[in-house]
């Protein structure tokens, strides 16, 4: 992952058999950070599972665009959760009436 | 705006007066640099030129006193002994020797015989002048150089004459090489010196002894004159090589050289660097143009896509849309207002996500749909839902929040729906609150169902504030205290609603927004 730390979002995938595919969103997810992730998006959207962890425990901040980013892992597995998020990145999520469709909890 | 490009962005040929100046200035100061080495490299060949002329000098006046102590020892003797003896006093004589002819005299008042002679008949007697000459002589001690004798070979003549009252009188000759010419020995330490001996403090062609090159010796020059007698000879010399050697010779062609190609190499850079800023300054000009342009264009278009409100009796309404201060490009923002007689009036603000065409794109087709269903006498709940079928995230990658408020005809009940979008304030004489609206998800994502709209009695004179994001949210604040501020900023309900908005916008957002920022203001006249 070196090649991404000069970058301000990152979007690393963990697999573990048996068990949930866990993706770790760092950093700060806006129009103009999540567009290089794409390619990390894709192969993460190929993953054989059903269901996806995001752990947040590192993301500072979340627009539109990382929502939107969201959206898309929701809308591909059949399970998604949510673990982790700050309490701003809850109530932006929460805002947009989409707390349900993501999975989130609060921790 | 390609035209404006390609027609503006030339650079103009020809030099820049900077590099004009700046090589003009380089030249200057390689020809004062090549010029001072020249002229020390001149000086140290000229200061190393005398010195060997000096030292050549030198060498001459320390073999002058032996001419003259050789010519008196032999007068000296001869006057102690008798003349016949002078002979045998008398060796360095011949070709190759310092005198060719020397010669012992007795002078009287009527003229001069000769006594005994050396080496071969003296030329003053072969022209018939030694009598007349040698009887005039003045004894000072002194070698008394006669001068230039003519002939088939051209001789020199001395005399010496005791001190005192003597008759007594040495005369010599020497010769001198037939065309004046000598060679300098190649191992003598002035092997390469050219010089020529004036006889005499000046430098005349007659007066030439010899020399080692043609004469008069041109180029630089030095010339030192020494005693020689009772007259003076004149060295003049010069060199044939650098004396300075040859590094101090090549230094100024150097200087000029290395000087002339880094002026050349300085110009040019300067030339390169000033066509660079101007092309890159037409391009900050262009770039500042077309940023205009671009601004104008979707702050048209916006205005284009947004509804003019309508004027109603029963309400009064107000709208304010603004462009996000960076952004060059349409936004997915929007606010409507639709009074029909079956739902009273419907209020509508919604915001795309994402940003340009696209965006723009969507909202138009969104807003003029809700239109459709709302004129169709549809309910919000069912407006947002028909609005579901129309926008599909999984194929455009875009979701719209959406609130829809009905106002109905009596004025004192409000209906509400939001697709993911902001509550609205209302803004009473009590202060200002957020409605608690049940929060669906935005247009596009799908879901089983949507929550039931909200239907809440409306108070007398309130003011209805809705809004897009792009008013309250700040990056890394947590929405609460964004919509808190908001809140304040609203208090209290007095003016009209334009004034409330633009008291609002000011301040909010006193400088603009990075975001793109709709605000709709309504308030029920009683």
């Amino acid at each position: 992952l070196a090649e991404l730390a000069d970058t301000r979002a990152t979007l690393t995938v963990t697999e573990s058999t048996p068990g949930p595919v866990v993706v770790r969103m760092a950093g700060e997810y806006d129009i103009a950070s999540v567009e290089p992730l794409e390619a990390h998006l894709d192969a993460l959207l190929r993953q054989d599972t059903e269901s996806v962890v995001i752990d947040m425990s590192e993301l500072r901040f979340m627009d539109t665009s990382g929502v939107a980013l969201l959206i898309r892992i929701a809308n591909n597995f059949g399970s998604l959760e949510i673990r982790n998020a700050s309490a701003l990145i809850c109530r932006t999520i929460q805002a947009l009436g989409l707390s349900e469709r993501l999975g989130m909890q609060r921790g | 705006l390609q035209s404006v490009k390609t027609s503006s962005m030339t650079v103009r040929t020809g030099l820049r007066p900077l590099t004009v100046v700046v090589a003009a200035v380089a030249v200057v100061v390689t020809a004062a640099l090549a010029w001072t080495a020249s002229t020390v490299n001149r000086d140290s060949n000229n200061g190393l030129l005398q010195l060997q002329v000096r030292q050549a000098a030198a060498a001459l006046s320390a073999a002058v006193p032996s001419v003259h102590t050789q010519l008196a020892d032999a007068l000296q003797l001869a006057a102690a002994t008798k003349p016949s003896t002078f002979k045998h006093f008398i060796s360095e004589v011949g070709a190759e020797k310092d005198f060719i002819s020397i010669s012992l005299w007795q002078r009287s008042s009527t003229g001069a015989h000769l006594l005994a002679l050396v080496g071969t008949t003296p030329r003053l007697v072969l022209d018939g002048k030694a009598s007349t000459f040698l009887s005039h002589l003045r004894p000072n001690a002194q070698l008394q150089v006669l001068g230039f004798l003519t002939g088939s070979s051209p001789r020199l003549g001395y005399a010496e004459l005791p001190p005192g009252d003597s008759h007594l009188v040495v005369y010599a000759e020497s010769m001198l090489p037939p065309t004046r010419k000598v060679a300098v020995p190649r191992s003598s330490a002035f092997d390469d010196l050219n010089f020529a001996l004036y006889l005499g403090r000046t430098v005349r062609s007659s007066e030439l002894v010899e020399a080692s090159v043609a004469t008069p010796i041109q180029g630089p020059q030095a010339s030192v004159t020494v005693p020689f007698g009772d007259t003076r000879i004149t060295l003049v010399g010069s060199t044939t090589t650098q004396l300075a050697g040859g590094l101090s010779a090549a230094l100024p062609w150097t200087v000029l050289a290395v000087g002339i190609a880094l002026s050349l190499a300085t110009a040019s850079t300067v030339e390169y660097v000033a066509r660079r800023r101007e092309l890159a300054e037409q391009l900050a000009a262009v770039n500042e143009e077309l940023y205009v342009q671009q601004r104008t264009i979707a702050g048209t278009l916006q205005q284009a896509l947004l509804p003019e409100l309508p004027a109603l009796p029963a309400v009064e309404l107000a709208a304010r849309y603004l462009p996000g201060v960076d952004g060059v490009e349409v936004g997915g923002d929007w606010y409507d207002v639709i009074c029909t007689e079956e739902n009273g009036c419907v209020f509508v603000v919604g915001d795309v996500s994402g940003r340009g065409l696209q965006a723009a794109k969507t909202m138009a087709s969104l807003r003029y749909a809700t239109r459709a269903y709302i004129a169709q006498g549809d309910g919000p709940e069912a407006v947002l839902s028909k609005l579901d079928q129309l926008l599909s995230f999984d194929t455009e990658h875009q979701f719209a929040t959406v609130l829809i408020g009905v106002i109905e005809h009596s004025g004192d009940r409000l209906m509400l729906a939001s697709a993911g979008h902001f509550p609205p304030l209302m803004v009473s004489d009590i202060g200002a609150e957020f409605l608690e609206v049940p929060i669906g998800t935005p247009v596009g994502i799908k879901l089983a169902g949507r929550p039931p709209a909200m239907s809440i009695p409306l108070p007398k004179r309130v003011t209805l504030l809705a809004f897009t994001d792009g008013l309250i949210e700040r990056r890394d604040e947590h929405l609460d205290i964004s919509m808190k501020r908001l809140q304040l900023a609203a208090e209290p309900n007095v003016g009209s609603v334009a004034e409330m908005l633009d008291h609002i916008l000011a301040t909010l957002i006193p400088t603009g927004g990075d975001d793109d920022v709709v605000i709709l203001g309504l308030r029920w006249r009683s």
